[in-house]
């Protein structure tokens, strides 16, 4: 990368870091000072700061972003905390509709009531199923990545 | 009452804020992301995709929205899954869209809302719909991969993750519904015809609990989704990005046309011996698979056993370009056999044989199965023989048996060890002689057209019976033909695709030379493999001719009466199945003429094997292979001929004397040389006509069998 | 360590011989001639032994000036450099003369090692390499199958009438080299390019010192009287199997005598 090119990349940068302050001021200003219209453009504002600041970053040289082994380290712990987290609510959502669905029922259209617990339980599970699953997808990979020959392989399919 | 909702209700002005500042964090992980691999494409040599853009974009979008390939008449589960996941997944995107138009744009700075009325309903309805698709598609994937568990799909933990992702995604969006509408009690409630059910069993509770419920699932519902839209760019869901990319930038000449080494005596780099030696397209093609593992479906070499997979090669070439570029790729977890494709097997390893072994390049048939599955265009083979290039012009090394191939073509023009003056030497099995282009040259005539034995069928025994076949046919049908006799040479097939370019372009040099001298404009040739050259590769270096393959031109004789076939034929009598040769079919389109020809002949009744048609399974001979040992995995051609015996045939109709030899040796492979034989459509053609001097075809035909065990065999070279 | 290899440029021995009646001498069309392939086991020993013990491989060859081709592959299979005996006065030499003419340019190379095939793939005198030791004066180990450098010793393994010889000399030392030596390896591309750019010496009488009735037609002590075709008579063999496989043994027994396998 010539002088140029780093001095054009420095300014383009600086750019998609105003672009997300200005762009989270607007939002501010949007929903405290009730001014909505500008809420649209402080959107559009953080977007393309963010779209910027990651395509600059990204097309630099790779460097080591002491953060970013800081996550990948923590990937199995960080990706269970995320796992608990997303589900949980709607885990509580779907258990409080089946906990409340006898008194549901007593309230007139039953037959509707019953199928929203039907309609809750399906969900609970799929929800309680894909947590599982990801969790030992995401256990799968505190084993360490073995760099494989592909000849050993290739003797394993042979 | 006009049906509408509060947008946002139950949020306080820290919803929004949140929402729209940490929308950032997702931009900057998906734009870095993409960005990285852009930085690592752009490593590749330069080559020239942006060619009739108008063209590309249109397939690109048929392709991918519009799942052209992705959904296939057979084996329609995988595909519809894809749909519906697709569908709902873009529909809710829409949706939340069109929310984010009505409250950030024409309600706050117009002053008018059109999320009301009939059109809120309706949209109600469909994303409810869209909900449901994205939730039943996305477990009917995992079911999939649970339970079906077809044996070309490897599951990692990526996999699951994403589709937990998914699933989760959409069931938040439904608790989030159902709880607002269990406090709001919408009359019009039904029309969200999911949520709705659900909103009256948890109208139970009290509304203090539901609002408290409705927030938490709100936040997480939009951060969730925010991790998805981060992570997305790390793991195979970056493919809508770069499927769609790799299907615009695809190649679009000919399949069957390898790209040259272009003035190769100037070159300094042969093939690809690194990751920056490929194009910059094939490094996009290598990012944009997203593991389906359909280019194993009819994959020879997967099928049997053998260390190459098409699917992991390309996926070794990403998990080292995800390396090399520093670019954290999501593969959680590990295949069973497959670690060493994911990211982190590190960067300092060499392209061959760390990341990709030789094992896996010599194995492969260039069939292009492979690339006639995959859904979006990833061209394996050009990448196999790329490195093969590699081997072959850089490091010499291949298989030892493929020496005296590439000597025997040097010396003699032919893979085979026979002196180019033995060429014709069949041609003394006809009564009629059948004249060298030299001579008609000579006596300044012309001939409709030039008949292109190729090796195989001059010098091979077996495949000579079919040369002459299609001799005794030709004539018989009255057509003015030569053939080029010691002046034909190798068209470089073999060479080009073991690797060897410089001797297939000098091959192939050679032959252009030969046909131009005779101004030959029109070409037939009993072999795929010449076929493909001459029609695909020659144009490369100043060849155009028109070129017809045998199958065509006996289909056309028969169809325009020039050849009488006798219906009672006993050659052609009972069960018979038709192995598609690739290089004619899935190379070059041709299905139908080989099986009209063979219909043309009331005593056969055709039956189709499993795989057929562009889903053809390899005899195993393509690509050089057949020149080279079968060490590993069990036998292609025996697995073929299995299958044409249990369609109940008791004859196997052939179209490439490629196939012809790998079956006459599969057929004695599995002992079946008593129950089961092959024969060429020209042998079985040229076995049912009645000449016109009124000969029996078929007691020609025998005499012409037996005369085929003449001493003068090709043995395959060791 | 040197080694020197003795090459021939032949007529490809696949094609149909071509023989002029007049001289008795085989035609020799140089877009038909290769690097005679007995030459390239030699080639290929010598390439294997400086990969393990460094050094160089020079190729050395009496012809015409056509006969750079074959000088060029066996540098495209990784010799280092290469040296044309040609002129005029050449023409017509017998073994006697062509062994001259290679002595007088490996004396001057003072290789540890020289390195010749049996015989040639055309004339088949398989005179040249034990007159080549004579005038140089170096011990020959022929009809090597197997051979190793340790030090100042060459060892050779050779198959006799049932039996394996081993044997040792000092350096330098000469050698004849059989077909089972080495898989010859097929020249990469790179090689090939690398080729054009190695250098090739050409030596003509006058820098060797040798008299012109020394070689040539005019030096030689034999001369070709006859030439005459064999007629190819095609004879059959039947093994007749009695049912216990016994023909196997019969048709393997054969197949090993004409060389087959």
């Amino acid at each position: 990368m010539t002088k140029d090119d780093a001095m054009l990349t420095g300014r383009y940068r600086i750019a998609s870091a105003a672009a997300v302050v200005l762009g989270i001021a607007l939002i501010l200003l949007s929903e405290l000072g009730g001014v909505h219209e500008v809420r649209v453009f402080g959107a559009g504002l953080i977007s393309l700061g963010g779209i910027g600041l990651g395509v600059l970053a990204g097309l630099d040289q790779p460097r080591r972003a002491e953060w970013l082994a800081w996550v990948r380290d923590r990937r199995v712990a960080l990706g269970m905390i995320a796992a608990l987290v997303s589900v949980a609510p709607v885990v509580v959502a779907f258990a409080a509709a089946l906990v409340v669905l006898p008194a549901a029922m007593g309230e007139g259209r039953s037959g509707m009531a019953l199928l929203g617990g039907l309609i809750a339980l399906l969900m609970l599970m799929a929800s309680v199923g894909c947590f599982v699953l990801a969790v030992r997808a995401i256990r799968r990979a505190a084993r360490p990545v073995t760099p494989g020959s592909p000849a050993e392989a290739g003797e394993e399919a042979a | 009452m006009i049906p509408t909702r509060e947008i946002l209700w139950n949020i306080t002005a820290l919803g929004p804020i949140l929402l729209y500042t940490l929308m950032a964090i997702p931009f900057v992980f998906l734009a870095y992301g993409l960005a990285r691999r852009v930085r690592m494409w752009r490593q590749g040599q330069p080559e020239n995709r942006f060619d009739q853009l108008g063209r590309r974009l249109w397939h690109a979008i048929l392709m991918t929205v519009l799942h052209g390939r992705i959904v296939r008449r057979r084996n329609r589960f995988g595909g519809l899954m894809h749909l519906a996941i697709f569908v709902g997944f873009v529909t809710l995107f829409i949706g939340t869209v069109i929310v984010m138009i009505e409250a950030d744009i024409t309600v706050p700075i117009f002053g008018v809302s059109f999320y009301r009325g009939d059109f809120y309903l309706v949209y109600k309805a469909v994303m409810n719909l869209a909900g449901l698709l994205l939730i039943g598609g996305s477990l009917a994937a995992l079911y999939r991969r649970y339970v079906r568990r077809p044996a070309t799909l490897e599951t990692t933990g990526d996999d699951v993750v994403i589709l937990a992702f998914l699933v989760v995604l959409g069931v938040q969006g439904f608790a989030v519904q159902a709880l607002r509408m269990a406090v709001t009690d919408d009359p019009w409630g039904p029309w969200s015809f999911v949520s709705y059910p659900m909103a009256l069993t948890l109208s139970a509770l009290p509304e203090s609990w539901l609002r408290a419920i409705h927030v938490a699932n709100w936040y997480i519902h939009f951060l969730t989704n925010f991790v998805f839209l981060s992570y997305v760019a790390y793991s195979k869901m970056i493919h809508p990005f770069t499927s769609f990319a790799n299907v615009l930038f695809r190649r679009l000449k000919p399949v069957g046309a390898l790209d040259p080494i272009e003035n190769i005596e100037e070159a300094e780099v042969f093939g690809a011996g690194k990751l920056e030696d490929f194009t910059w397209a094939q490094l996009l093609n290598v990012d944009a698979c997203m593991h389906c593992g359909r280019c194993l479906e009819y994959c020879p070499t997967f099928s049997t056993g053998k260390p190459l997979r098409p699917r992991d090669v390309v996926l070794e070439l990403a998990g080292y370009m995800a390396d090399r570029g520093g670019i954290f790729s999501g593969e959680l977890g590990q295949g069973e056999n497959s670690a060493r494709y994911r990211w982190g097997a590190g960067p300092d390893r060499a392209l061959i044989p760390d990341v990709v072994s030789p094992a896996e390049l010599w194995d492969c048939t260039t069939c292009g199965a492979c690339m006639a599955q995959c859904p979006v265009y990833i061209e394996h083979v050009p990448l196999i023989v790329g490195m093969r290039r590699h081997l072959v012009l850089e490091q010499g090394e291949f298989p030892e048996e493929v020496t005296s191939v590439f000597t025997n073509l040097e010396r003699l023009g032919s893979p085979y060890q026979f002196p180019p003056n033995q060429r014709a030497a069949w041609t003394k099995r006809l009564d009629q002689p059948v004249p060298e282009m030299a001579e008609v040259a000579a006596r300044g005539e012309e001939v409709e057209i030039l008949f292109w034995v190729g090796c195989l069928g001059s010098f091979d025994s077996r495949n000579q019976r079919t040369t002459v076949a299609l001799a005794r046919i030709l004539q018989a049908a009255g057509i003015k033909f030569a053939i080029l006799g010691k002046e034909e040479s190798c068209t470089g097939d073999p060479a080009r695709r073991i690797g060897n370019e410089y001797l297939a372009q000098m091959m192939a040099m050679q032959a252009v030379e030969t046909l131009n001298t005779y101004n030959v404009k029109k070409v037939v040739t009993a072999c795929p493999h010449c076929f493909n050259a001459i029609k695909n590769e020659f144009p490369q270096i100043g060849g155009n001719y028109e070129v017809i393959h045998h199958s065509q031109l006996i289909n056309q004789l028969i169809a325009e009466g020039r050849i009488t076939l006798d219906p009672n034929s006993a050659l052609a009598r009972g069960a018979v199945t038709y192995h598609d040769p690739c290089y004619l079919g899935r190379y070059n389109g041709e299905y139908d003429a080989p099986r009209e020809a063979l219909a043309a002949l009331p005593g056969l009744e055709l039956r189709e094997m499993r795989r057929n048609r562009n889903t053809s399974f390899c005899c195993g001979g393509g690509g050089g292979r057949l020149f080279m040992e079968e060490t590993r995995g069990t036998r292609i051609n025996q697995a073929r001929v299995r299958e044409a015996i249990d369609t109940g045939a008791e004859l196997l109709a052939a179209a490439c004397p490629f196939c012809m030899t790998m079956f006459e040796d599969g057929i004695h492979g599995v002992g079946a040389e008593e129950s089961f034989k092959v024969l060429d459509i020209a042998e079985i053609v040229a076995g049912s006509m009645i000449t016109p001097n009124g000969a029996d075809g078929a007691k020609e035909h025998g005499a012409a069998e037996s005369e085929g065990a003449a001493p003068e065999s090709a043995e395959r070279p060791e | 360590m040197k080694i020197c290899v003795t090459v021939k440029q032949v007529p490809d021995p696949n094609l149909p011989m071509q023989v002029d009646p007049a001289t008795h001498r085989l035609v020799r069309n140089p877009d038909q001639s290769i690097l005679d392939p007995a030459d390239e086991y030699g080639v290929e020993t010598a390439l294997r032994l400086v990969e393990e013990h460094g050094g160089e491989v020079v190729v050395v060859s009496m012809g015409p000036p056509s006969a750079a081709d074959a000088l060029r592959r066996a540098m495209a299979m990784g010799a280092d450099r290469a040296i044309l005996i040609t002129d005029e006065a050449l023409a017509g030499s017998d073994a006697r003369a062509t062994a001259r003419a290679l002595a007088a340019v490996i004396r001057g190379e003072q290789p540890d090692l020289v390195i010749c095939a049996i015989e040639a793939t055309d004339a088949y005198t398989g005179m040249v390499p034990g007159m080549l030791a004579e005038l140089l004066d170096l011990p020959q180990l022929t009809f090597a199958r197997q051979v190793a450098v340790e030090g100042q010793t060459v060892t050779v393994h050779r198959d006799i009438e049932g039996a394996t010889q081993v044997l040792r000399a000092q350096l330098p030392a000469l050698l004849t080299v059989t077909a089972s030596i080495a898989e010859p390896r097929y020249p990469s591309f790179k090689g090939v390019m690398a080729a054009k750019r190695k250098p090739i010496d050409e030596r003509d009488l006058a820098s060797l010192g040798l008299e012109a009735g020394a070689v040539g037609a005019a030096g030689a002590a034999e001369r070709v009287v006859a030439l005459e075709e064999v007629r190819e008579e095609k004879q059959g063999q039947m093994v007749t199997d009695d049912g216990t496989g016994s023909s196997v043994e019969a048709i393997v027994a054969f197949l090993e005598r004409i060389q087959v396998v």
